[in-house]
């Protein structure tokens, strides 16, 4: 393999895969990116055996080959080249790059050793814009579970209905769930559950300038491909618990502030409770402002108020702040509304101006 | 050979081929699913490993169940099945919330249970009634489970099953479970061993969910509790159960409990829940006779695909008579035993696969009769002259028929040849007395129970 590339193009392609090529792998292999040519451009692959990424960047190819490298030492050494363009030779299983001011020798290993990647085939795919993939992964994707122990939560519940595409996520103390529209309608219905890792991952790299993102849903497997990036994930075995029955059908309270307010609000309360997870007190009180107080036993206590509109019942409700300010950060508009049918009933809390963004957080029991 | 057991022949000859990164990369979480000359189906976590054994490891695998399965195999097919649940590490994930432990017990979660989550996890699918071989030493327990699991809540509330280990009494409660999901799969069915309710009673009590842990065991369909002796001396633990118990009963809930030994020879047990044990339906099993044994192995070998020579298989049914675990082991080993040497099972192989077990637990061949008069006598205390002779006092009549009974059913001697050994007696005789203790056995527990404790000492030697 002999081929010229732009430092540019070859850094960003190298540093996207690298992410996902796994750090501490058995197989010296699987540590490494697969660079190969494919028709006139350079292919740039690596993998976890769970998630995959193919990036391809505009090369001038002089010999077609392949080989794979060291992807840490690779994209370490492409990034700090201050260089326009870099030479690539493959010479049996080594790899000589060379620029106007550095000349290294890498050693690889033979391409033939490296994984295949799985091809996702299905009759079925579906258009989606970039800037609402984006969007709804950052609004949705914080929910998941982090610890195993049931391993459908680690991921994110996605479903494809009509014309629209609904990604939920929960840890069982909280809930998010967005609706975006499909750029076409779907043919068919269809769900799937995909790893939480794999849409963060899919989040980083979408660039807004893009046209679409196209998701393919094959039996076992998932890809997003947009740009000159294909992503390529498992999908989560078993069943997603039907979220659906907790969230709350009626509200015997409901209250709409500020974001602003209600944050700021909310993180100096928390600062008091940071010894007791962020544990903190709501007190809704018909058309009164809202107030936040703490309490804590080594440091002391407070209480704030924000203004807004309360309708309904008087609640007070115990819940942990963190899970409250992780779902204002990324809700959209300037307003929330805050629902609730109780002190042991889910909080919900949604975009005042909008109908397709739904969280809920559970609260905490108060001892009185 | 079961499926497992190849597959994990297979993975230890392609550990020792190929390299440990890439065994354990490649091979973590493979499973051999199903066989059906010449095609193998293998069940691999990923697509990625698909791929790569498709291309990589085809010829490897297949020349290595070939050699398995005496060329059986010639191809082989790679599915993508569940992974396996992956390990725990050692160190804990830090979560995000609850930081400190007051506060976890405080969070409120969302309660995503679906109902029969506990069950489906384990049950386990092949214990099912069709499964279970029916002898005259469980035939109670078996028609008893099987009445259960068509009305439950109807008849024998509570049912308790009880018998030795090994004899299939896990089997018959997961039977009616599967056959009451089967029916229904929404009842709200739980099957728990004694000692997960133990634990999930005091982890109530830690964590002050005792609300939550009387609403999950208070609110379902059918309760089924494996080992129940496991209660004696926990007594916060009874006093739980025992308002489970009356919450359950009172409401027509079906309650199934299987126990090592008849519950009110269980230690400790207060007696408010064992007089509770008794109310509806005690059946026992006893262990195997021999035309039993002999159906279950002959059951097992069919099962495995596998014609085995007839002598061989009452050779293992004699040799092997306490426990069904054992007799199954014993099988298992002389069918790889068998696999590995390339030969049809002979008697002479079976042995030689069966020596560590025959020497250290069972005894070889059948019982003798002289063995069974020594042991028949000690347990009655009576001499083996008295048990010989001619005094119709009850107190050796009683003996002498059981012997009758079990020297034909244990040592298949023939009517006239029991006589004889017996000092000469008329087959008339002996036709009577074993026939008397058959025929008492249909209704006599106390007499079930003192054969079954006979035969434990015979098997025991």
């Amino acid at each position: 393999m002999h081929i010229s590339c732009m430092q540019e193009n070859l850094a960003k392609g190298v540093s996207a895969v690298s992410r996902i090529v796994g750090v501490r792998s058995t197989l010296p292999i699987l540590s490494n990116m697969l660079l190969s040519t494919d028709k006139g451009r350079l292919k740039i692959a690596g993998t976890d055996l769970e998630i995959a990424l193919v990036v391809f960047i505009g090369a001038k190819v002089e010999k077609e080959g392949s080989i794979t490298v060291p992807a840490r030492l690779l994209a370490d050494f492409v990034s700090s080249n201050q260089d326009k363009t870099i030479n690539l030779l493959v010479e049996n299983t080594q790899i000589t790059a060379k620029s106007d001011h550095v000349t290294a020798h890498l050693h690889g290993l033979d391409a033939e050793d490296f994984p295949l990647i799985p091809d996702v085939t299905s009759d079925e795919s579906y258009q989606i814009k970039p800037s609402d993939l984006k969007e709804v992964i950052n609004q949705v994707v914080f929910a998941t579970a982090l610890d195993e122990t049931r391993p459908v939560l680690t991921g994110v519940l996605c479903v494809i209905h009509g014309s629209t595409l609904t990604l939920v996520a929960t840890d069982s103390y909280r809930l998010a769930e967005r609706t975006i529209p499909l750029m076409k309608p779907a043919p068919k219905d269809v769900s799937c559950i995909i790893p939480a890792r794999t849409l963060s991952e899919v989040g980083r790299l979408l660039e807004l300038s893009l046209e679409s993102v196209t998701l393919t849903i094959a039996q076992t497997q998932v890809s997003f491909s947009f740009g000159n990036c294909t992503l390529i994930s498992r999908i989560l075995e078993g069943t997603y618990p039907d979220y659906e029955q907790i969230i709350p059908k009626k509200a015997t309270t409901t209250a709409q502030v500020s974001i602003g307010a209600l944050q700021s609000a909310l993180k100096l309360a928390s600062s008091f409770s940071r010894d007791i997870s962020h544990n903190i007190r709501i007190v809704f009180i018909p058309d009164s402002p809202t107030t936040i107080s703490a309490t804590s036993a080594n440091m002391g206590d407070t209480s704030n108020t924000v203004e807004g509109t309360t309708t309904g019942e008087t609640l007070e409700i115990a819940c942990n702040a963190k899970f409250i300010l992780d779902i204002l950060a990324v809700m959209p508009g300037d307003s929330v509304t805050i629902k609730c049918a109780g002190k042991v009933s889910p909080l919900m809390l949604i975009p005042s101006s909008r109908v397709d963004y739904r969280t809920l957080v559970m609260p905490l029991k108060l001892d009185d | 050979m079961e499926l497992d057991d190849i597959w994990q022949a297979a993975l230890g000859e392609l550990e020792v081929a190929l390299s440990k990164a890439n065994y354990t990369t490649w091979f973590r979480g493979t499973r051999l699913v199903d066989i059906q000359p010449p095609q193998a189906v293998i069940s691999v976590p990923s697509a990625f490993v698909k791929k790569w054994f498709e291309k990589r490891y085809d010829q490897e695998i297949l020349k290595t169940l070939k050699k398995l399965t005496d060329g059986a195999v010639t191809h082989i097919t790679y599915m993508i099945g569940a992974p396996l649940p992956r390990a725990h590490t050692t160190t804990p994930q830090p979560t995000t919330h609850a930081p400190s432990p007051v506060s976890q017990n405080a969070q409120a979660s969302i309660d995503l249970t679906p109902p029969n989550t506990m069950t489906t996890l384990r049950l386990r699918p092949e214990y099912t009634f069709d499964s279970f071989i029916v002898g005259s030493n469980n035939r109670l327990a078996y028609a008893a489970c099987q009445a259960v699991a068509q009305t439950p809540g109807k008849m024998h509330n509570p049912l308790v099953v009880y018998g030795g280990v090994g004899l299939g009494k896990t089997h018959l409660i997961h039977a009616i479970g599967n056959t009451l999901l089967a029916h229904n799969p929404k009842l709200k069915l739980l099957y728990t061993s004694c000692e997960d309710f133990a634990n999930d009673f005091v982890q109530s009590i830690q964590s002050k969910k005792s609300e939550s842990f009387k609403k999950k065991y208070r609110s379902i369909d059918v309760f089924l509790v494996d080992d129940i002796q496991f209660l004696s001396r926990k007594e916060g633990t009874q006093e739980e159960f025992f308002h489970t118990f009356n919450a359950l009963h009172q409401n027509d809930r079906q309650i199934v409990m299987t126990s090592d030994r008849i519950p009110t020879a269980i230690p400790d047990l207060e007696g408010r829940l064992s007089s509770r044990f008794g109310m509806g339906m005690v059946a026992d099993i006893q262990p195997p006779d021999l035309e039993t044994r002999l159906a279950i192995v002959q059951e097992k070998a069919t099962r495995a695909g596998m014609d085995i020579d007839p002598d061989v298989l009452s050779f293992i049914a004699e040799s092997f008579m306490s426990n069904i675990r054992e007799l199954e082991g014993a099988l298992n080993k002389v069918i790889a035993y068998c696999q590995l040497q390339g030969e049809q099972p002979t008697l002479d192989l079976a042995r030689a696969a069966l020596k560590d077990q025959l020497g250290a637990g069972a005894k070889k061949g059948a019982t003798t009769p002289d063995k069974l008069i020594d042991i028949v006598t000690r347990h009655f205390s009576i001499t083996k002259e008295e048990i010989m002779g001619k005094q119709r006092n009850r107190r050796f009549v009683h003996p002498r028929h059981i012997l009758m009974y079990l020297m034909r059913l244990e040592c298949g001697m023939s009517f006239p040849q029991i006589g004889d050994a017996l000092g000469g007696k008329d087959h008339t005789t002996i036709m009577h007395g074993s026939g008397v203790i058959e025929k008492e056995l249909g209704r006599d527990d106390e007499l079930r129970e003192e054969l079954g404790s006979i035969r434990t000492i015979l098997y025991a030697k």
